[in-house]
């Protein structure tokens, strides 16, 4: 009779993934930002 | 920005069905170990997240030794993006690795040798950035964080070798290895889970890094840096 | 022949001029050994260690308190360097800068092996070991050797940045780990009266640590210093 631990596992699957999706909405969050910042400085500068 | 390259989508999206795939294979495909119960399923995302972190920290070094060589730019924001998602991969090997020994152990941290590796590579990662930030030329940043990612994935196996033989003379108890751990333990659905886990964390740290790359060339381009 | 000649004499002014400055002022090795009796005293009352401390706790302290105190000698050295921009006038010659690696490190090692050779009789006072052992003596030159060589790379590293000899702690604890251990683990194999079959297995790991780093120093210090 397997012990009882199935509320640790699901614990551990929702911290690695918790983990991962945090890390990839900062991902988001920064490229939004750069692309922004990005944009703006090629509306001042005119491409030639 | 440059266009987002097909190839980066592609990856994305075997990424998403690939990552639910192997969690399904774990825990509907493989058997419950008996001593641990269910928690020990979270071994193979736990040694594939160290395994991601290790790799991906062996890359930082050699884009650090690309970057010395031909003094290009995008080898440090390879090296720089590389050492990013391996702390992330880092501390998912650790947080797991601590919810894994805790109901078998009752504590939440073991001496292990691999778990206590992992945190002092977070630590000296952790230094990457603070060494970077107290920096303030775009070229000595590069440079040196070159030079301290080299230095560091050469101690890294060197600190994994010493607190092993330290731990082969102070023997604990608590070990890692043992059923949930050792591969050669392992029943043929147990080895299929590990191998895919292995493989698809291997793709995941290639779509983070990647992607961070690709952030690391637009904030340098906004900084006016040049690709 | 005669450019390695050359080498060994650049080698050897760093190391004299090294010796003349603390000779002169004589502030590096005194400061670093009342702070390590001040570590051995703080950790005693800290701990509640008594006069008949084990072996092991020994060896721990005994490196502990040199790690800590070489610090304030790498720090020193390096800076010293930095104030009168000596360093400039090093760089100047026409020798491989690896010459004033290895000069930087011999004069670190010196110094520190001298604080560690007059804490020896020191413990033995203390906690009533016998400290005398001829191999004791190698493990502090193994150890200290491997510790002064990754140290004095990394203070060229951190005497760049913003935060300056601050930052060597940092980059410096978590690398020289595995040296820590090695040395602790000879050490205190040496001290229980251990035969040496025990832990030469340690002793080969610190020399191979000393060849390591020293190489790594060989290689990097040049790109360190660039301007």
């Amino acid at each position: 009779m397997p012990v009882d631990t199935m509320t640790e596992m699901i614990l551990g699957f929702s911290v690695i993934i918790g983990v991962l999706v945090v890390y990839i909405l900062t991902l988001v969050a920064r490229v939004r930002r750069a692309q922004a910042k990005n944009e703006l400085i090629s509306e001042n500068q005119p491409e030639y | 920005m440059t266009k987002k390259p097909k190839r980066l989508t592609l990856l994305d999206i075997l990424c998403l069905i690939l990552v639910p795939a192997a969690m399904v294979l774990i825990l509907f495909f493989t058997p419950t170990e008996r001593v641990m119960g269910p928690v020990q399923k979270v071994f193979y995302f736990h040694v594939s997240a160290a395994w991601a972190g290790m790799l991906s920290f062996l890359l930082a070094a050699a884009a650090g030794a690309g970057y010395l060589i031909t003094r290009e730019q995008k080898w440090d924001w390879l090296s720089l993006s590389a050492i990013e998602v391996g702390l992330v991969f880092g501390l998912i090997a650790i947080l797991s690795g601590m919810i894994w020994a805790q109901p078998i152990w009752n504590t939440w941290w073991v001496w292990d040798p691999r778990l206590t590796t992992t945190a002092i590579m977070e630590l000296i990662y952790l230094a990457y950035f603070i060494l970077r930030s107290s920096l303030d030329t775009i070229e000595s940043r590069a440079r040196l964080g070159a030079v301290y990612a080299i230095v560091s994935a050469a101690t890294v196996p060197l600190t994994f070798f010493s607190i092993r033989l330290f731990r082969t003379i102070h023997p604990v108890v608590i070990a890692m290895g043992g059923s949930g751990g050792s591969a050669f333990n392992m029943t043929p659905r147990m080895l299929l889970a590990f191998f895919s886990s292995l493989f698809v964390f291997t793709l995941l740290l290639s779509d983070l890094v990647w992607h961070r790359y690709r952030l690391a060339r637009l904030q340098a381009v906004n900084c006016g840096e040049g690709v | 022949m005669s450019a390695f000649r050359d080498y060994l004499s650049a080698v050897w002014n760093v190391l004299r001029k090294d010796i003349h400055v603390e000779w002169r002022g004589r502030q590096g090795v005194p400061v670093m050994l009342v702070f390590a009796l001040l570590v051995v005293f703080l950790f005693n009352f800290a701990l509640q260690l008594s006069p008949d401390l084990q072996a092991g706790l020994a060896a721990g302290l005994l490196w502990v308190s040199l790690a800590l105190a070489s610090t304030l000698g790498l720090n020193r050295s390096i800076s010293l360097e930095q104030e009168n921009k000596a360093m400039d006038g090093l760089l100047l010659a026409p020798v491989d800068r690896s010459a004033i690696y290895f000069g930087k490190v011999l004069s670190n090692f010196g110094f520190t092996f001298l604080v560690g050779l007059v804490l020896l009789p020191v413990f033995s006072l203390f906690y009533q070991q016998n400290m005398f052992k001829p191999l004791l003596v190698l493990v502090l030159v193994l150890g200290l050797g491997a510790y002064t060589s990754l140290g004095t790379l990394l203070a060229a590293l951190s005497i760049q940045t913003r935060t300056r000899d601050v930052l060597l702690p940092v980059l410096l604890y978590p690398l020289a780990l595995p040296i820590l251990i090695a040395a602790v683990e000879a050490s205190r194999g040496i001290l229980a009266g251990q035969p040496i079959t025990d832990y030469q297995s340690w002793l080969t790991f610190l020399l191979a640590c000393n060849i390591l780093f020293a190489a790594a120093g060989l290689m990097f210090f040049e790109t360190i210093l660039e301007e």
